[in-house]
This record gives C-alpha cells, structure tokens and sequence, in this order.
C-alpha cells in the first residue's frame, strides 16, 4: 500500500501559454482548497519563457511568477513540468504524424545547451535557499511524454530513439542540481506517457522506453541521486479498471507497478529519493485520471454524461482506494488527475468546460480522498 | 547519437579526423570514424581519464563544472558516434541507430569501454 499518497491536481498548460486563462492557478484556486488538494501542477512553457534566443531567461516570466505565487500564498506544493521547445532551440520542421516543431526535443540536452540553461535558471528562479527566488517550487519535472509528445521517437533504421535522449535529459537535470547544492526544487522525470499502443515513428510504448532509458543510464554508470523521483503519467490502469476489484483484475497487472518493478532490478541501481518511510524506489504519478471518450470506448457509446460521470467517479475512486490499500500502491508516492476544468480535447477533467464549468460526480469522490 | 545535431562541446578529434571536423565535412568525417576505430576510440578514452567524472566540489564555480560535465557529455556521445560509424563501415547498419547496451559506454571505474576491450 502507498504510505503518503499525496494528492494533486494538474493544471493545463493553456494556463501559462496564454490560450486558456481557466488553466491559470488562481482560476482554480477554490476548487484546490475545497478538495483538500495540496499539490499543483504548472507548466514552464519553454517557447513562451524564451520565443527567441536572444529573450532574456526571465524577462517574459511575469505570468508564471505570478501563478507559482498564488500557489505558494495557498499553501500548496508546486510542480513545475517543462514544455515544449521553442523552434530556435529544437527544428521549424513538422515531424511524424503532423507532431508540430514545438515538440521536437531540443537539440542540445548537454548541461551547457540552452535547455540546461533553463534547466538552472527555474531551479534558482524558484529555489526555496534563494533569498530572491520568485516563488517556492519542489519539483521540476523535466519533460512531458516523451515518448508520445515529442519527436522523433525513432532513428532512420526504425531503431528507437527517444528513450536515450530523456536519459541524457536526466543526467544533465541532475547535473546541474547537484551543482546547485541539492536545495529545492528536486528533479522528477521523465514523465512517462503510460502508452500500450506499439511503437512506430509516433509512440514508443511505455515499457520499451522505460527501459532504453534504464539501460542508458546504465551504460554510463549513472545513478539516482537522492533528490531524484520517477514521474510517471497513469491513465491507462484507471481507465482500464486495473485499479478496480480483484475480481475485475484477477491478473492483477498495473503498470504503475511495472514501471517501479523495472526501477527496483538491481541491473539499474537505481536509487533516487527514498522517501519519508515509504517504499523506494519512489514512483510519482504526477498525471493521470479518465479520459471520457475512452471510458465510452470501454463502457459504451451510447451511454449518456451522467453515466460518463459516474463511471469516472467510480474508477478514480477504486484507483485510488487500490493504491493506499494493495500493493498496487507501493512505492507511489503521488496521484493526480489532470485538470479540474476539462478540457474538451483531452476530457478528463473533474468539473466540466467553461462554460458552465460545474462539478462532476469524481469532484466529490476526489475531494473525499485523505491526503497525508 | 542525432548526427547531424553532435554537440562537440570542444572535443576535437585528431589526425585526419579533426581535420574533416574542422572543415565541416561531415560525410567524409563518419567515413574516417568508421575506418578507424581504435585509433579515436583511444584518443577518447584518453581525454575521458585526463577528466574523469565532473563533481561540484572540484571545480572553482558551477560554471565550470557543467562545462566540464558538458566536455563529458560530448567524449561519450562521440563513443557513440564512433561505434555506430565502425557499424555502417562493417556491417552496413545505420549511421543513427540506436546505442547497443550490451557494450557499456562507461565501466564501474569511469573509464571508457571501447568495442575491442
């Protein structure tokens, strides 16, 4: 069983682009204090921090500063997850699929590329040991899905790619910590995309890039350091029910649980943050929730939003009744859902779209969750 | 490794390698890299000892380190590099596959694992 399981609600990255100011914190500021919420999720949104590389680091951070802020004056715990890669750092060109240029990997993920130097200025910007920090944050997480957001996930041979760069990326973050002195914020990565879907020039499922990155990381005798947690984006157990009955899961698989299981082979030596008396190694599900449409894939076309509704209410609640109470749930530290206003193209919110922006049934069942 | 997108952070190779390096000439440069292997692999491992593995407590500020953590960076990627360029020479694989693990790029003692070691 999880020991902490502490409980966040992620924002959406519109909040700090600018394109959808019911992202901002201080739009939902109310919901994460009546849900007895403590942890938020902000996006540094690289491209909109720095358009040109001649942009100041800092000059363009009024929005953000100002997001963090609220956080902090409420009292809650602030992850702060980088975005997208402006075009002058990463490629004009569109990828696989239509991927768009801001999501290419940067180029240069050396501890001396631009991306570093991002890197190092949030971890001053926000550092709780500077006496001139703009706001407190704990946790940078260092990227998004890479292995379904960004590109390109595979070489020309077909071979896979993506997982090499995001051990590179995690090496360089926890460089530069290091260098830093250890103080807050910490370093979560990689943000896993909990994909099933096999992989091709737009996905790499997520066990196989679990372990490219591993045995990157492996080949070049890295380890994780004690400010170092693994992120993870858990979807596809809720949405499945893997997190429901035993009778409903009899196998009992969870890939949260598999993702650690790799973590925890001595192959790695992975260590990272041990916790405070909890399980390591640590798994932080820093996203996660159900997705509306796939839940009607799963349960029925037909069915209507307040049956939507309910079955949302009903796996979050089973998800996460399985974390504090089997060993689903050990080792993870942390569960969170994606978004209090939904988002129509991404549904998974716990109220509805503005407008009207109402409660669903699953606000109530998360607010009933303890939180350590 | 991304070919086209080697962060050289300072690393020069030698000899002819350099050279091509220098120019620019990229194709010809893999050409060298693949024909000769042990020859850079060797200069590599070298300049990997002469810098070991950067901490923070050995350098002057966090500048310097993470340019010598970067320089690190760059001798193991150009590793990399240089065996995925003896793969093309030998058996015709791609330039920009992806790193074969069962080699380490890096032994317990940070010194660099070559292919013929």
């Amino acid at each position: 069983m999880a020991i902490l399981l502490r409980k966040g609600v992620s924002l959406g990255a519109g909040g700090v682009i600018g394109s959808r100011p019911e992202q901002t914190f201080q739009s939902n500021a109310a919901f994460y204090a009546e849900t007895n919420t403590t942890w938020t999720k902000i996006w540094a949104d690289w491209p909109t921090l720095q358009p040109t590389a001649t942009t100041p680091l800092g000059q363009n951070f009024g929005g953000l500063d100002s997001q963090v802020q609220a956080a902090n004056a409420a009292g809650r715990g602030v992850i702060l997850t980088v975005y997208r890669c402006p075009t002058w750092a990463g490629t004009t060109s569109t990828g696989p699929g239509g991927r768009q240029a801001v999501f290419h990997v940067p180029n240069d993920t050396s501890t001396t590329g631009p991306w570093a130097q991002l890197l190092q200025h949030l971890m001053v910007r926000y550092s709780s040991s500077n006496p001139g920090a703009q706001g407190t944050v704990w946790f940078i997480e260092i990227c998004n899905e890479p292995n379904v957001q960004m590109w390109p996930q595979q070489n020309s041979d077909g071979s896979l790619a993506m997982g090499c760069k995001a051990a590179q990326m995690m090496e360089t973050a926890q460089a530069i910590h290091d260098g830093m002195g250890g103080a807050l914020p910490w370093i979560l990565g990689p943000g896993t995309s909990d994909t099933v879907a096999a992989s091709s020039p737009t996905v790499t499922r997520y066990d196989e890039f679990v372990t490219q990155v591993l045995e990157t990381l492996r080949s070049v005798q890295w380890v994780a350091g004690p400010n170092t947690i693994w992120s993870h984006h858990n979807y596809t157990d809720i949405e499945d029910g893997r997190f429901g009955t035993p009778q409903s899961n009899p196998s009992g698989f969870c890939i949260a649980q598999d993702v650690r299981a790799r973590l925890a082979n001595q192959r790695y030596h992975w260590q990272g943050w041990q916790g405070a008396g909890e399980s390591p190694p640590l798994v932080f599900l820093t996203e996660g929730g159900t997705r509306w449409p796939v839940l009607r894939d799963h349960f029925g076309q037909g069915l209507s939003d307040a049956q939507v509704e309910g079955i949302q209410a009903s796996v979050i609640g089973n998800a996460h009744l399985r974390l504090q109470n089997t060993g689903d749930g050990v080792g993870i530290g942390m569960f969170f859902n994606y978004l209090f206003y939904t988002d129509p193209s991404f549904d998974a919110g716990l109220r509805y779209a503005l407008p009207p922006g109402n409660a669903r049934s699953a606000y109530s069942t998360w607010a009933g969750f303890s939180n350590p | 490794v991304n070919v086209t997108h080697f962060e050289s952070k300072g690393l020069v190779f030698p000899g002819r390698a350099g050279q091509l390096q220098r120019d620019g000439a990229f194709p010809s440069l893999l050409a060298e890299l693949g024909a000769n292997y042990p020859t850079y692999h060797a200069f590599l491992k070298e300049e990997a000892a002469k810098l070991g593995r950067p901490r923070p407590a050995d350098y002057e500020n966090l500048q310097s380190y993470l340019d010598a953590y970067a320089k690190a960076q760059a001798i193991v990627l150009a590793e990399v590099l240089l065996r995925n360029c003896r793969g093309h020479r030998s058996r015709g694989r791609a330039i920009d596959t992806a790193l074969d693990t069962s080699v380490p790029l890096v032994d317990p003692s940070d010194r660099l694992v070559g292919l013929d070691d």
